[in-house]
């Protein structure tokens, strides 16, 4: 609105907004005015966006950090509590429970209610926005304050939920890249563009993922492997520094904080350096990948049917329907219980925060060979010096806790996964797949005493090793990954174990690809999110799936011969914003394309000048004045579904005609796009005539999996 | 516009966040840390609150200068009213159009001035072009009574739309019956006008933005006149010249009219949402140097730079 110009009398120069001119101080402004355009001058010589990307990366390591530093303290006050309150047992189970029912509560029912699509991993819907795909208000900035208030509860819960801060957080970091983006417009003046949009997004859910590990590689490595589907080598560039700056910032508060001399890794790890590993550990490390790739294709399966569980059963889509934090409640109700230390939690090292699971698995030493003989007893609190103790237990040995949290957190998790809460589901997956390996290498160890090359040196065998490949195998096995690999080397600065670490990831990757689709993209399943999955050469049913079975037939064309009152009615009787202009009515060949607005303007100035009995047909309109633009691209009948939806993604667009030999025969849209992939993911009852052929695969999953 | 108020409370509440953290980050040893943080809190908090008080103008009524001014109407006005065109759902409360009625019907009495101005336009100037409009308004031959009684009810509904949501406006939104004869196009400013290829190039995936391209060029000439509907009170002698073009009616069919008038209210209702956002004016300062003669130009003030506001 501020677009009324005026002209100060005898002044030259171009006309400037009246708002402007009727401001207050106007001296002072136009100094300000002078100063800020002289500075903008001078910085934006190297091109404007690497400033915001810098201040991208900078202001979500310092939410990232603040987050952390209050989640910590709430922790701390909820030990504080548990300590003090005494040796009577209900008070203490209260304690326990109380705490997490009432936070998680909270989550829920606060985020919900500022906006329902704030719960869960942020992940998939990113996923869908960064394929182009348009999903309206999902980066709101409303949405900003809901989620970090929902995952800071739900971290403040700590163990006792088992959930991370990945997926809220690349969430947030992209809202706040939508955001930049919408200054950064506005700063440089220029109109809107997609693709930079679209950059700017994808290089805050770069950052997002490297602030919460402080890892720039793998973060940028992790959110092109999971989230993107296509990833210029610009917007590599461009993640890359946002990232650094984020993971630089990030540590640099830690050293801020007093926390740490310098900068360093998160969980620091003493593993031998010159010979971290024997030849023949080599075929362990392989197994323990195959291992990681069952077990994580059957989590994915379990946890895909108990949503799809979850949605069907009356009782619970009831409760979820109406009352969300009554289920989130009594979800972490039994997620409490389950961990109360002195009952169940006591085989479960339930004591421990995410952090010192990470740490104690991560240990150097064996601990079954350090426990072979005397059993330790159970402080009565972690003892930050030995909390791995919390992990020995004098009947059941270390293989039965491990066990015992295998078996009991798998579950577990997967229920936590369906609490609608903002949370992450990395770093419980991570630290499972690394139980997984300290399980191996245990049991290896104890196995191979002395190592597995008898004579010469010995090197007894590093469970913590296995702990690190299991927790990079089993992540990037169930998020479709091999960046988790690079991941685990940067979280502990040990990249000795490279090549079988990677081996490992690769080969639970293989496992896992054939057979089950991505958490994720399990996530998208359940949730419809309109995203088309890349699809492998398989016998998949979308290939044949042309353009023909899609689109949108009923095209409303304007024909150059068109009469005036034709054309009148035609434009009033539909609502698109444009009209495919064609030859004649008879050929319907596609000429070009014109806007509503154009049309409707020119019908209104329809000047007087024809002469009367003459009439009027479109072509007139359109040479008196009605521009319309032509069309560079169109789609055929035959182009599959797939090549469309490249274009799509490619090109950012939103609507393209198709043609059949010239004539204008439909329409594809975004819309008609994702029924066709909706259909193919759940394909319908063969008793209503199907829109698609019917070879596609009657398993949706299998049908989606790579 | 919205995104602007965003920026600043952004601001704002970056600046207290900074401050926050600062304040916990706080250790003796190393004081230039959270030094830091507070100066760097402090300047943005501060800076922000700063911009956001700067953005209450002055009340401005002013005297249209000469038909000179109609060419320089710049091009970005009309893509930027029509990309509020696009982004308001509601219908908007006709008030603005009726006011133009009741101003120029000289049997209105001059409080409409005064009272108008109480309710407020805030920091539209409103120079020139509104006497074309109101002339073709009033040639839809409204009735009288209905007039008045149509602004009445539309003086109510901008009070409550400056300091409510749409939602509400939208509710209290009744007369829509009113705009229906408003439609005539200024005929004379789309050929000074160039609308060429100010129209948003690409389509809206939401349908519910459909509807508004359709109605935006007419309207969008319309649009900055319509603002300067307090100007027809001041300058008592229209442009007839420009009038008398305003006697064609477009041979568009009438039930168009109909919506081309609700679309109208809604560019007007984004017109109003983007004045309520600002702080609520005194009106002490009416007039901002203005000089006596209508067809003096804006009075000696600063020739800032134009403001990036993109459409």
């Amino acid at each position: 609105m501020e677009e009324l110009v005026g002209l100060r009398e005898g002044s030259s120069g171009k006309p400037v907004t009246l708002q402007e001119l009727w401001r207050p101080c106007p001296r002072i402004r136009r100094n300000i005015h002078g100063a800020l355009e002289w500075l903008k001058e001078r910085l934006f010589r190297v091109g404007e966006d690497w400033y915001f990307l810098m201040a991208l990366g900078v202001l979500m390591a310092l939410i990232s950090y603040a987050m952390n530093f209050a989640i910590g303290s709430v922790v701390r006050a909820h030990k504080w509590l548990y300590r003090e309150i005494g040796d009577s047992h209900l008070l203490r189970y209260l304690s326990w429970t109380v705490y997490p029912v009432a936070l998680l509560s909270f989550s829920s029912g606060f985020s919900q209610s500022i906006t329902p699509s704030s719960g869960g991993s942020g992940i998939p819907e990113v996923k869908t926005i960064l394929s182009g795909v348009i999903l309206e208000d999902y980066l709101d900035i409303k949405n900003f304050g809901a989620k970090v208030t929902g995952l800071s509860c739900t971290l403040a819960t700590g163990s006792t939920s088992f959930l991370g801060k990945l997926g809220p957080f690349v969430h947030l970091s992209v809202i706040t890249a939508a955001y930049l983006g919408r200054v950064r417009t506005k700063i440089i003046g220029e109109s809107e563009n997609k693709i930079k949009e679209m950059e700017m997004l994808a290089a805050g859910a770069a950052v997002g993922v490297a602030t919460v590990f402080a890892a720039p590689f793998s973060g940028v490595l992790f959110s092109i492997e999971v989230m993107s589907s296509h990833f210029s080598v610009w917007d590599y560039w461009r993640g890359f520094f946002a990232a650094t700056c984020g993971a630089f910032m990030f540590r640099l508060l830690a050293v801020f904080n007093s926390e740490q001399e310098t900068i360093t890794s998160i969980y620091k790890t003493s593993f031998r350096v010159d010979i971290p590993f024997d030849l023949p550990e080599i075929f362990f490390f392989v197994a323990l990948g195959a291992i990681c790739g069952v077990l994580s294709s059957w989590y994915n399966f379990c946890q895909r049917m108990f949503l799809i569980f979850l949605k069907a059963n009356g009782f619970t889509s009831k409760l979820l329907a109406t009352s969300k934090p009554l289920y989130t409640a009594l979800a972490a109700l039994i997620l409490a219980s389950v961990t109360y230390p002195p009952g169940v939690g006591r085989f479960m090292a339930s004591r421990l925060s995410m952090e010192e699971h990470l740490k104690t698995l991560f240990d150097n030493n064996s601990w079954a060979l350090m426990t072979k003989n005397s059993s330790p007893p159970w402080p009565a609190e972690p003892d930050p010096q030995n909390l791995w103790l919390e992990w020995c237990h004098p009947q059941f040995t270390v293989f039965g806790t491990l066990v015992f949290f295998l078996v009991m957190k798998f579950w577990m998790l997967i229920l936590a996964t369906t609490i609608p809460i903002p949370a992450g589901y990395f770093m419980p997956i991570f630290i499972y797949g690394a139980v997984i390996g300290r399980l191996l290498g245990e049991f290896l160890s104890v196995a191979f005493p002395e190592g597995i090359v008898a004579g010469g040196d010995v090197n007894p065998i590093m469970p913590g090793a296995y702990a690190l490949a299991g927790a990079a195998a089993f992540s990037g096995a169930v998020t479709h990954s091999i960046s988790t690999a690079l991941l685990a080397f940067e979280l502990t600065g040990q990249i000795v174990h490279a090549l079988p670490v990677l081996m490992a990831v690769l080969v639970a990757n293989a496992i896992t690809q054939s057979c089950q689709p991505s958490f994720y993209e399990g996530t998208i399943i359940v949730k419809k999110l309109p995203y088309l999955p890349w699809i492998r050469g398989r016998k998949i049913g979308s290939y044949p799936v042309t353009v023909e079975h899609f689109m949108n037939c009923t095209l409303t064309t304007l024909a150059k011969d068109m009469s005036l009152e034709e054309v009148i009615r035609v434009v009033l009787s539909t609502d698109v914003t444009q009209y495919p202009l064609v030859e004649t009515t008879e050929s319907q060949t596609l000429v070009g394309v014109v806007q509503r607005a154009h049309l409707v303007q020119a019908l209104q100035t329809e000047p007087s000048s024809w002469a009367p009995g003459q009439q009027p047909c479109l072509q007139d309109i359109l040479a008196s004045g009605c521009p319309t633009q032509p069309v560079t691209l169109q789609l055929s009948p035959e182009t599959s579904l797939h090549e469309t939806h490249n274009l799509f993604e490619l090109l950012n667009l939103q609507l393209l005609f198709v043609t059949s030999r010239g004539r204008a025969v439909g329409s594809v849209t975004w819309v008609e796009l994702k029924k066709a992939i909706s259909t193919l993911t759940n394909p319908p009852t063969p008793n209503r005539a199907p829109p698609l052929k019917q070879e596609e695969s009657p398993h949706p999953e299998g049908a989606e999996s790579e | 516009m919205a995104d602007e108020k965003t920026f600043r409370i952004g601001f704002i509440v970056l600046g207290l966040f900074l401050l926050s953290l600062g304040t916990f980050l706080m250790s003796h040893d190393r004081p230039q840390v959270y030094g830091t943080f507070y100066a760097m809190g402090s300047i943005m908090v501060i800076g922000g609150v700063i911009w956001s008080m700067c953005q209450c103008y002055p009340k401005i009524t002013f005297v249209p200068a000469d038909s000179d001014f109609q060419g320089i109407l710049s091009p970005k006005a009309l893509s930027l009213l029509e990309s509020r065109l696009t982004e308001v759902k509601s219908p908007q409360p006709p008030y603005v159009r009726l006011w133009e009625e009741a101003a120029y019907d000289q049997s209105l009495p001059d409080f409409t001035h005064i009272q108008m101005k109480v309710l407020g336009y805030r920091e539209d100037p409103r120079p020139l072009l509104a006497p074309e409009l109101k002339t073709g308004v009033s040639s839809g031959g409204e009735g009288e009574p209905r007039t008045a009684q149509a602004w009445m009810e539309a003086a109510v509904v901008v009070h409550r739309g400056l300091d409510e949501s749409e939602v509400e406006i939208s509710g209290s939104q009744s007369s829509p019956p009113a705009c229906s004869q408003g439609s005539a196009p200024l005929a004379s400013f789309q050929d000074d006008l160039d609308v060429g290829s100010s129209e948003g190039s690409s389509p809206h995936p939401s349908p519910p933005n459909r509807e508004e391209p359709h109605t935006q060029v007419p309207w969008a000439s319309r649009g900055p006149l319509d603002r300067f509907s307090d100007f027809a009170l001041i300058d008592d002698t229209p442009t007839s010249e420009d009038m008398s073009l305003e006697g064609q009616v477009p041979k568009a069919a009438p039930p168009s009219k109909q919506q081309w008038s609700l679309r109208m209210k809604e560019k007007e209702k984004e017109t109003i949402q983007a004045s309520a956002e600002e702080p609520e004016q005194e009106e002490e300062d009416l007039y901002y140097g203005l000089p006596d003669s209508p067809g003096d130009p804006l009075p000696d003030k600063e020739l800032g730079f134009e403001p990036d506001v993109q459409g």
